[in-house]
């Protein structure tokens, strides 16, 4: 009975998938073809070629000067993933090591069960549309537009509180007479933090770093007016494909579906961790 | 690392409240924030008379209640569906954890395809009902909003999932035996014991929910564009069109606070008061 729940939610959830992968390997013609075309009948790799190399069938037939623009622009594409890889990395692991260690604090030294903080969330709490502006101000002032640097430290600021909110929930439902037992064991103050508790919570911590690499992996008003020319990330490239040219489909889902694999490897990865029981026995009596 | 956090915080807030009683209009010759003139709460009056204004925020408070509920129990019943070992609980939980890791541009536009009048979804429901199915979802406005719903919904549902097993998994599990031993059934050790146990993770994972749902743009903005007329028009695609098609950017400013402070009394009172430890 528990896997055809499991099955049927398995199905949902990847069918959307399977369609950009189909797409990914149609014709153009077949993108939104009425009736829709459930299999490419000629699955064809062009879209990713349009994405890679310089070899591209759809500059036949057009004029010289549209064709080395459209070489250019497909040539291009290979930075963007490296791009949001170093942004996402980089932004999660210092966004991951400022909070989990403020949320232990605030979860061991604030009051008994007080909720975290709030302040710090008011910024994502309204659409970044408005936000954004003066934002770019003050990066123009302290020139930090379009550099790794300046989009790292916004990403690790933005996602600060988040990882307070869900690493302090985390830490809370540890109790206390872990540290207490391991600082009797002889542990100083950190050392009871990092071998006392921190792996005792580790599935949490897979959780929110998962979670925050995938939002900067995904985030495109923060790249899209404080990157352009130095740093493109995925979102941006996507939206190129979308606008200039028509609407094209079959290389963005082709980039959608390169898109897809970094996240989906950290999440793998980090499935070791999803196990039970880890305070299993901790305290007894 | 606080430091950084308040400075790159508090500074464009307080510009923001500033904008915001202010009547910036790039394009009618003021040209920077401080050329323009300063109107007091204007804009906080205009808006509050604004129809459309009123009707987004409505319809952002559709989708964001719908979406949250109905993300919030099938996590939750995933969640349940995945606390023990069964056989290939690995490659099942990397599946559904894959709607979380599309770019939602990506997913605004794949929907996109799949609701057309001739798409995926007209023909399973043809396959499903043995007649010819071909509901108009994005050309009318209640089907339109139900879509966005459910890209939404499927879209974040994994992540509601993977916070609440993580929750369920670092949960004590000696009340949980004591319950067992003592004869309590599954449901009611599931009921008594873990939900409340539970409770700060769900309030956290809701909250965290509702911030990034208020605030969805790419997805809905690829999909529908503002939906038919403006069916789908949420707050995020208002202030889009206020501030970047208008280019009246004190007001957006003016709409943005509000929602902000609205945001954060919400949160305050109905988040953070249930776990406010009682004297």
């Amino acid at each position: 009975m528990r896997y055809v729940a499991v099955i049927f939610s398995a199905l949902v959830a990847i069918f959307p998938i399977y369609w950009m992968f189909s797409t990914s390997i149609k014709l153009p013609n077949e993108w939104v073809a009425t009736p829709s075309v459930w299999f490419p009948s000629r699955p064809v790799l062009i879209n990713y070629q349009f994405i890679f190399s310089q070899a591209y069938e759809y500059t036949i037939g057009r004029r010289p000067e549209e064709a080395t623009a459209f070489y250019s622009f497909a040539w291009s594409s290979m930075k963007p993933v490296f791009d949001s890889l170093i942004l996402s990395t980089f932004g999660t692991l210092i966004a991951l090591f400022a909070g989990t260690l403020s949320a232990y604090v605030l979860s061991r030294y604030g009051q008994k069960g007080a909720p975290p903080p709030v302040f710090p969330l008011m910024y994502r709490m309204f659409p970044p549309v408005a936000i954004i502006v003066p934002v770019v101000i003050m990066y123009a002032i302290l020139k930090l537009t379009d550099t790794y640097a300046g989009i790292i430290i916004l990403y690790a600021t933005l996602t600060v509180p988040l990882v307070l909110w869900l690493m302090k929930s985390f830490f809370d439902e540890i109790p206390r007479e872990i540290d207490e037992a391991a600082i009797l064991d002889g542990c100083s103050l950190f050392g009871a933090f990092y071998k006392g508790v921190l792996p005792l919570v580790k599935s949490g911590l897979a959780v929110t770093g998962l979670f925050i690499f995938i939002l900067d992996w995904s985030d495109f008003m923060g790249v899209l007016l404080l990157g352009g020319r130095n740093v493109v990330t995925i979102p941006l490239k996507l939206a190129e494909y979308t606008s200039g040219h028509g609407e094209l489909y079959g290389p963005m889902a082709a980039m959608g579906m390169i898109a897809v694999i970094p996240p989906l490897i950290l999440g793998i990865l980090i499935q070791k961790y999803l196990v039970r029981g880890f305070t299993f026995g901790a305290i007894k009596g | 690392m606080s430091a950084l956090l308040y400075f790159l915080g508090v500074f464009p807030l307080a510009l923001e409240v500033c904008v915001s009683f202010t009547n910036w209009y790039p394009i009618a010759g003021q040209q920077y924030f401080w050329d323009s003139q300063f109107i007091g709460p204007g804009n906080f009056v205009e808006f509050s008379g604004d129809p459309l204004f009123g009707g987004a925020i409505l319809r952002t408070a559709i989708v964001v209640v719908a979406a949250i509920c109905l993300e919030f129990l099938f996590g939750l019943g995933l969640a349940l569906l995945f606390m023990d070992q069964f056989r290939g609980k690995t490659i099942f939980t990397s599946i559904i954890l894959l709607p979380m890791m599309t770019v939602p541009a990506v997913t605004g536009y794949i929907f996109r395809m799949l609701f057309l009048y001739a798409g995926p979804v007209n023909d399973i429901l043809s396959a499903i009902a043995g007649t010819q199915v071909r509901f108009g979802w994005l050309t009318s406005a209640w089907p339109a909003l139900m879509s966005v719903i459910l890209m939404d919904v499927w879209q974040w549902t994994s992540l509601m999932f993977l916070i609440l097993l993580s929750g369920l998994l670092a949960l004590p599990q000696d009340p949980i035996n004591a319950a067992y031993v003592l004869g309590a059934s599954k449901l009611q050790a599931f009921r008594h014991i873990m939900l409340p146990m539970m409770l700060p993770i769900i309030l956290v994972a809701v909250v965290i929910r509702v911030m990034d749902a208020v605030k969805i743009f790419d997805g809905v903005f690829l999909m529908t564009h503002g939906g038919p007329g403006y069916s789908t028009q949420t707050l995020s695609l208002y202030l889009y069109e206020i501030g970047f098609k208008y280019m009246r950017l004190g007001y957006t400013a003016a709409m943005a606070i509000t929602v902000l402070v609205c945001l954060a009394l919400f949160t305050r009172f109905v988040a953070i008061k249930p776990l406010k430890p009682k004297v």
